[in-house]
């Protein structure tokens, strides 16, 4: 029984190291449809938080990764400097005050990776493992 | 009609078919049961006594935003919530119905149904996970009964190195009902009991709102807001001491504001200034302070002041704090209300009952506040978006009973009113 209370703990240390440490190790790339410029950081937040519709006067549309994906949690961490709950917290707030509502949500980097594809003036981001040849990467952290 | 005519253009927008991959609808929603309860048997706040109400706070809300482009949307709300112009019903209305659209970073133009930004948590203030205290104070939120109006919004921002100014500027025209309660009513004219008058309102205003890059708020906001009768009454911000019969009862007065001389209106203006703060303080302290000063313009000796202060602490999912809060009307309303309120002829002399009872009416009807609270409460988070909140708050009642409805004979005035409130608040 003993035991089996130490495997137990031991899977429990292992599984929330691993994803600690595939947080911190997770790089991500933010990327848009052909054409869009190189972006920094504010303007980055900027567009995550409602707060810009436009790059140099183009309207851009910008999707995000579901809920409980390790990659959304790196990009609100290294780019929003915020977690999931601050980060559903502000939208609620903005939602119910009518200034906008939270971006798209899609479910995997693949489903990223495609719609910014097919979508003119999208921007959204992926991990940089699931980056591939032809990309338009508009910023990496 | 107006109402009616811009809820029918979002509507219509909303059902317009736009190209089938553009368009997104959004649905979301809120709630928050409240069950709040007093230690006194008159009510406060219209629904507060000692039989305990879900009346006060209780409000469910559904939204339809349309996402046309990444620039253009609609918004459509829906709300059950306590009414407005009469007691303990509930009432279904649109809350929101407006277009919006951002042609620039900066600038964000809206037209429709929507809300004035008078104070901090003026546009969320249905929305109960969107803040901590289970009951926004009283002394600043209790005051306008509605705050939505129909008209158009501009916001326009600046982001600089040290943070982002925005400025809203709004214009529009809104209904409510203004409440009056007569504790005995006057015989043969008017029953005692609440009395709802219709009044339409033209809002328009400016707020700028100042965030520091460290998510701080201050806001100063000035607002004009003109209140015009709309079932062509009029009324009189003042009173006049006449004689009651020379030959008969030499020396005995009493008041009456349909005298001549007494300026009667159907619309005034009413200026407010409005500032507010939140800030956020070392070891996960956050202190948020509205103050407002508004004013009847032609009688600016009628004055009302109000604020308050909320401490609050961040421990992990639990948000303990403490609000203080005041409300007081000018110098010269409250002593109009303590002379109406002391005023009688003899009880022997014809007609001295009616006179008797105009005198408590006249009294009744003074719009006057004077009080001051304290609030201790806790809220305890599941979620962002899931929240159960408590508070107790003391009141106490100064020399005018404002937010209580007096029982019949004397008025409430110079008492203590315990509140004690539970509240459940959700969002989706």
């Amino acid at each position: 029984m003993k035991k089996i209370r130490i495997v137990s703990l031991l899977s429990l240390f292992i599984w929330i190291y691993s994803d600690l440490s595939v947080a911190a190790s997770t790089h991500i790339v933010v990327i848009g449809h052909p054409g869009l410029p190189k972006l920094d950081v504010p303007t980055i937040q900027k567009l995550f938080t409602g707060r810009a519709v436009e790059i140099n006067g183009r309207s851009v549309t910008v999707v995000n990764i579901a809920p409980n994906n390790t990659v959304r949690k790196v990009f609100l961490e290294k780019y929003l400097e915020q977690d999931e709950d601050k980060y559903l917290a502000y939208w609620t707030v903005r939602r119910f005050i009518g200034k906008g509502t939270p971006p798209k949500e899609l479910v995997s980097s693949t489903e990223v990776v495609e719609y910014i594809q097919s979508h003119s003036d999208t921007i959204g981001y992926i991990s940089v493992d699931d980056s591939k040849p032809g990309l338009n990467i508009l910023s990496e952290m | 009609m107006r109402h009616l005519t811009a809820t029918t253009f979002v509507l219509l927008t909303l059902a317009t078919p736009p190209p089938a991959e553009a368009v997104e609808f959004l649905f979301s929603g809120y709630g928050t049961v409240s069950y709040a309860l007093s230690d006194r048997p008159y009510a406060y706040q219209r629904s507060i006594d000692n039989h305990g109400t879900l009346l006060s706070d209780t409000t469910l809300g559904l939204q339809l935003d349309t996402r046309f482009s990444s620039n253009f949307s609609a918004t459509l709300q829906g709300k059950v919530a306590p009414a407005n112009d009469t007691e303990k019903q509930w009432d279904p209305k649109i809350s929101w119905a407006f277009l919006s659209w951002q042609p620039a970073n900066s600038w964000m133009l809206r037209a429709g149904k929507m809300r004035v930004p008078l104070y901090l948590n003026a546009e969320n203030k249905d929305v109960g996970v969107t803040f901590d205290v289970a009951r926004l104070p009283a002394e600043v939120y209790g005051i306008a009964p509605t705050s939505d109006f129909v008209g158009g919004s501009i916001t326009k921002s600046w982001s600089r190195e040290e943070g982002e100014w925005i400025v809203d500027a709004y214009w529009g025209q809104g209904n409510t009902d203004i409440r009056t309660y007569l504790r005995d009513g006057i015989p043969g004219t008017i029953a005692a009991g609440e009395h709802y008058a219709p009044v339409e309102i033209e809002a328009r205003g400016l707020a700028l709102t100042y965030h520091p890059k460290n998510n701080d708020t201050y806001r100063v906001g000035f607002h004009l807001a003109t209140p015009k009768s709309a079932n062509n009454t009029s009324w009189a911000y003042d009173v006049a001491e006449v004689p009651y019969n020379a030959l008969l009862a030499p020396g005995v007065h009493y008041y009456t504001d349909s005298a001549p001389g007494i300026k009667r209106y159907n619309q005034v203006n009413m200026p407010i200034l409005a500032f507010g703060t939140s800030l956020n303080l070392p070891e996960d302290y956050t202190l948020t302070a509205e103050y407002f000063h508004n004013w009847v313009q032609g009688e600016e000796a009628l004055t009302v002041d109000g604020g308050y202060a909320t401490l609050l602490k961040k421990i992990d999912k639990w948000s303990p704090y403490v609000t203080f809060a005041g409300l007081r009307s000018g110098s010269r309303l409250l002593k109009r209300y303590q002379t109406l309120n002391a005023s009688s002829i003899p009880g022997l002399l014809p007609g001295a009952t009616v006179i008797n009872a105009s005198q408590r009416a006249l009294a009744d009807a003074q719009t006057a506040f004077d009080q001051t609270s304290w609030t201790i409460g806790i809220a305890y988070a599941f979620s962002p978006v899931s929240k159960i909140k408590t508070e107790w708050t003391n009141v106490r009642v100064g020399e005018v009973p404002g937010f209580v409805d007096s029982p019949s004979g004397n008025g409430v005035s110079n008492q203590n009113v315990n509140l004690l409130t539970l509240s459940y608040s959700f969002a989706f």
